[in-house]
């Protein structure tokens, strides 16, 4: 048991890493005592929270690799909560030196003076180590809030057997993927082509990024939201017809009974992302060999995607920013940080690293024989070369996912709820809203 | 906390003797209080002033927002835009509504199970007691939690059973979702309830119900006649202890919420205050409403101890 | 209506040994040979209610108890109600071992927070409530409706703004977070003043004051041992309140380290689905922590019940 479940647990780094689930928070009073030592000649002491597996033991070989910082590493909860304690410990001055942050929630914190600039720092590593496609996402107002840890292209994950049993052509286009829906409900009604009744406002926020929608955006010193633009409105017709058709199950994201559709062979299909990649042996684990990785289809057929989820490493409100990015830098493009982290771990997550010297070494250690010796990696890094740039998060993005995650599965009123809940929490919070 | 109970009383003890009764007490009892005021003015006035204080300010940002926050002094805005906040309406609508369900089914089963608990038909009246309190002494997450899992397909035995049936009931379900949080709570105070009215019905005078039966009332008269008019001050009491229960309801809706998104992350009173202070960091609008509810809950509670005690008194 | 609590909380231990006895005095009434199949249809419908809700209340504790034995992959592919490969002993193991044995730090946290706490509580409680009723000084019952306010205004209302205060002073995230809070229990001031005017009677402390017996350490050898049962249903009601205390831990905790079992389980609960293998974790910890405080239920079962009559008039 312990074994499995440390395997488990690793191999689920990645989706972890990338759902907003990086937990941070809780008392840290040792980087005062560190600042105050730094210079005698002692180590400058910062402390990381994180709440991926490996993290510790990318810690320990960042700190054998120097002598000037030492960091202080503290396992936090993992869990959508990780956003609520990193507020309670900026709110109560003890949050740490750095934090591992979803993308979605940069701008957030950064607009409420929760995050330390660091233009100065990172801002120079960001523009030249990092893709340009992603660079919006840390890059807000002018300034550099985060360096980006990895990329999550949306990407497809198909039941080999399934196809071929139906003697269906993958789906390129999602008009193709509508008619191979058909096709193989038609033939087998107790097969859906995927699952999608809500509980993710995020892959509905990453399919409308493919499609072309930008749902936040600044014009002046003021917040652009658009969440019913004709691209995401496309989107969510899309699916809202596909579940009202019986084409795609009703079971929510995320769920245990998602896990029984999807384990059974009820599920053709998964919309997934990079990351996901490395959950499946361990949640579908009989499935093993018949689970294969498609680029997502798109709406020309051109390559084109969104993200979904996603990690960034921040700096928040009071933290040595010096000492905190030299750190931030290394764990985000020296192999060394790639090769510590995923040593540690049995089963290496396939979380696909921001930086591409970063890429290969993952890639390295990633056992692609579930996926029957498929490159997931290379096509991961294909996928995340076709990523709509542009994208930016938005300030209220909390407000809004509470908000449509009440839809249920209803992905257009989502939208609306959306728009409503971001018009409203960026006025009450007195932040200037466009038009 | 008995260190400082200790230390100023060897000082005190020969004083006393001396200074007479009156002294004596007045210090005795100052020993005795303190402690608890002390722990009391920290833990409960000191909060309730400083969410005052805290609810006249906001934190507001401008423009973009990356240039920072400050604090604005808004007067009573928290209070206006709370009480203007349909969602925080809706929290005590939920409640009012949950409270319509939930109340008869609680209190009937309750005493329905204590008056047959206690007819001369049953046996074994001790097993039933312990069976039906056992509930109560699992604490509330872990109840919620038990329940999250029996309502969660592929796990529990009620959704095949159901399935087997023909049923398509989705505990997580819009509407249905309600019925699970109802369910919880029921499960956790039925039999808690119960033991109570049993308890009522046990301190009958014996006399009282011999007289019935030599009239010869049935069981079903002597229930309804006689039993019940006697314990119905208990009754009452339970239901409005209930209602000042119902409105700080939070494990439950919380955990459900988990599985059941569409209930939305401000279900309750309690919900709301948490989602308000830790999703949308708006402390200001949270201390108001916690302060809201907090009158709310006084006054129910206040009203509940009058009427409570008109029926002792009747 | 207080006066008329301590008496009959104090009997009811008795009065569970009534029916057998009233039973008795029924049987010659009934006796009549026309109605005795009737009585046995009756008899039987009865028993077939109260048999069904215990299904009703026992039903999710015994799905516990099996689901404990399981694994992750017999959870969701064996029936939920049928034995799989018993793994009760390697689920207990990966429970312990799990992130370096959290869990038994879990369980630690729980004992102070609930059966430290608690006693502190009592303490103070009782001691507070015994000055109430012995002691005469100004202002005593302007003092005492400031009590009676504490127990209108419930814990649940104060706790976030005791957040927002503990916040700005930096107590949040410590053990003291959720300590404190818990030692103030009005509630028990107030049951611990009845209890003292029931069962500490005015001349018993005149003769220890006479043997020349000082204030505090009559309250400790005379008054506290006349009080024991008292102080063991207040001692309960704030036991179950800090059992019951998730929505405080939720709020004041982030450091796991800190966590009570309820609180931790919640968060092993948020991360099943990233985590798969915390399934079996979450379900054999809600086990480990369940199966104690049912047997402190059954062996306390006397004063629960006291406690809870007296709770029913408060």
């Amino acid at each position: 048991m312990s074994r499995t479940s440390r395997t488990a647990r690793i191999a689920l780094t990645a989706s972890i890493a990338s759902l907003s689930l990086f937990a941070t928070a809780c008392g840290g009073d040792d980087r005062d005592s560190g600042k105050a030592g730094s210079d005698g000649g002692k180590p400058v002491e910062i402390t990381y929270w994180s709440a991926t597996a490996g993290a510790k033991e990318t810690v320990d070989a960042f700190n054998k690799s120097q002598k000037d910082i030492k960091v202080t590493f503290g396992l936090v909860p993992s869990g959508p909560e990780g956003v609520q304690k990193l507020t309670n410990a900026i709110k109560a001055g003890n949050a740490p030196d750095v934090a591992t942050m979803d993308y979605s929630m940069l701008p957030e914190f950064a607009s409420a003076g929760s995050l330390e600039d660091l233009s100065g720092a990172s801002g120079a590593l960001v523009k030249e180590k990092f893709p340009e496609n992603i660079n919006s996402l840390v890059n807000l107002g002018g300034k550099t809030w985060a360096v980006p840890f990895d990329v999550t292209p949306i990407e497809m994950f198909y039941r080999k057997d399934i196809f071929e049993k139906h003697k269906v052509a993958v789906p390129k286009t999602w008009d193709e993927y509508r008619a191979a829906a058909e096709k193989i409900t038609k033939a087998d009604p107790s097969v859906k082509i995927t699952n999608f009744g809500g509980g993710d406002p995020a892959l509905l926020a990453g399919l409308s990024w493919q499609a072309g929608a930008k749902w936040y955006g600044t014009s002046g010193d003021a917040w652009k939201v658009d969440m019913t633009d004709a691209a995401s409105k496309k989107v969510a017709t899309y699916w809202d017809d596909l579940l009202k058709d019986g084409l795609a199950s009703k079971t929510p994201l995320w769920g245990e009974g998602e896990q029984k559709e999807r384990a059974t062979g009820k599920t053709a299909t998964i919309i997934g992302a990079a990351w996901s990649a490395g959950s499946f042996p361990v949640s579908y684990p009989d499935a093993k060999g018949k689970w294969a990785v498609a680029p997502v289809p798109t709406w020309d057929g051109k390559p084109a995607t969104g993200m979904y989820g996603g990690t960034s490493f921040i700096a928040p409100k009071g933290s040595d920013t010096e000492a905190a990015a030299e750190f931030i830098e290394w764990v985000t493009t020296n192999p060394e940080a790639m090769t510590a982290r995923i040593k540690s771990q049995k089963t290496p997550s396939s979380a696909l690293p921001a930086n591409e010297e970063m890429r290969a070494v993952a890639a390295k250690e990633f056992d692609t024989s579930y996926f029957n010796g498929q490159d997931v990696y290379a096509l991961a890094g294909q996928a995340a070369d076709s990523i709509v740039p542009g994208w930016t998060w938005g300030p209220v993005n909390g407000a809004v996912v509470s908000a449509q995650g009440t839809s249920g599965a209803d992905h257009t009123k989502a939208l609306d709820l959306g728009q409503a809940a971001a018009e409203k929490a960026i006025k009450d919070r007195g932040l200037k809203l466009a038009e | 906390m008995a260190v400082p109970l200790t230390t100023p009383a060897k000082s005190r003890t020969p004083a006393a003797r001396a200074g007479g009764n009156r002294r004596n007490e007045r210090g005795a009892a100052a020993l005795f209080m303190v402690p608890f005021f002390v722990l009391f003015a920290l833990v409960t006035l000191a909060p309730i002033g400083y969410a005052a204080y805290m609810s006249l300010y906001r934190e507001q940002s401008s423009g973009l927002g990356f240039g920072g926050t400050e604090r604005l002094f808004v007067g009573l805005g928290n209070f206006t835009e709370t009480l203007a906040d349909e969602r925080f309406l809706a929290s005590f609508g939920h409640i009012a509504l949950y409270c319509a369900v939930y109340i008869p089914v609680m209190i009937g089963a309750a005493l329905g199970l204590a008056l047959l608990v206690d007819s001369a038909l049953t046996r074994a009246k001790r097993f039933f007691q312990i069976a039906y309190y056992l509930p109560h002494a699992v604490p509330g997450l872990i109840a919620s939690l038990i329940w999250l899992y029996l309502y969660t397909p592929g796990l529990s035995p009620l959704t095949d059973t159901l399935a087997t049936l023909g049923s398509d009931w989705n505990f997580f379900g819009k509407d249905e979702a309600f019925f699970s949080i109802v369910n919880v709570s029921a499960w956790q105070w039925i039999g808690y309830n119960m033991i109570i009215f049993y308890a009522g019905l046990q301190a009958i005078p014996r006399e009282t119900l011999e007289a019935a039966t030599v009239d010869g009332a049935g069981a079903w008269r002597t229930a309804l006649q006689v039993k019940i008019p006697m314990i119905r001050s208990t009754v009452v009491l339970t239901l409005l202890f209930t209602i000042v229960g119902a409105i700080q309801l939070f494990d439950a809706p919380k955990l459900i919420q988990l599985r059941a998104a569409e209930l939305g992350t401000d279900w309750s009173p309690t919900m709301y205050i948490f989602a308000q202070a830790f999703e949308n960091r708006d402390y200001g609008q949270a201390a108001a409403a916690s302060l809201l509810l907090a009158v709310v809950a006084g006054v129910l509670s206040y009203v509940v101890t009058k009427l409570g005690n008109r029926w002792k008194a009747a | 209506m207080s006066t008329h609590t301590t008496p009959r909380a104090a009997r009811t231990p008795q009065a569970a040994e009534i029916p057998a006895a009233r039973k008795r005095a029924y049987a010659p009434a009934r006796g009549q040979r026309a109605r005795r199949p009737r009585q046995f249809t009756s008899k039987a419908a009865v028993h077939a209610v109260l048999v069904v809700f215990a299904l009703y209340t026992l039903m999710p504790l015994t799905w516990l108890v099996i689901a404990s034995t399981k694994n992750y992959r017999d959870l969701f592919a064996t029936n939920p109600f049928a034995l799989g490969d018993l793994n009760l002993v390697a689920n207990l193991q990966a429970l312990f071992a799990y992130n370096d044995g959290i869990y038994a730090r879990w369980l630690g946290n729980t004992v102070l927070y609930t059966v430290v706490g608690s006693l502190l509580s009592t303490l103070i409680s009782v001691a507070c409530g015994y000055a109430f009723d012995k002691y005469r000084f100004r202002g005593k019952e302007k003092l005492f409706g400031l009590i009676l306010v504490g127990i209108l205004v419930p814990a649940t209302v104060t706790t976030l703004p005791l957040y927002l205060l503990f916040s700005e002073v930096g107590l949040t995230n410590t053990y003291w977070a959720v300590l404190v809070p818990s030692l103030v229990n009005p509630f028990g001031v107030y049951l611990a003043r009845v209890f003292s005017e029931g069962y500490v009677p005015g001349e018993v402390l005149e003769a220890a004051r006479m043997d020349g017996a000082g204030e505090l350490r009559t309250f400790r050898s005379v008054s506290l041992p006349m009080l024991a049962p008292g102080f063991m249903t207040i001692f309960l009601f704030s036991f179950t309140a800090s059992w019951n205390n998730f929505y405080g831990a939720l709020m004041m905790l982030s450091d796991e380290q800190l966590y009570p079992v309820n609180l931790g389980l919640y968060a092993w609960m948020k991360n099943v689905y990233q985590q798969p293998e915390l399934y079996p974790l979450v379900i054999i910890g809600a086990l480990v922590a369940v199966v104690p405080l049912i047997l402190a239920f059954l062996g306390l079962q006397r004063f629960w019940r006291s406690g809870l009559t007296a709770g029913a008039v408060k």
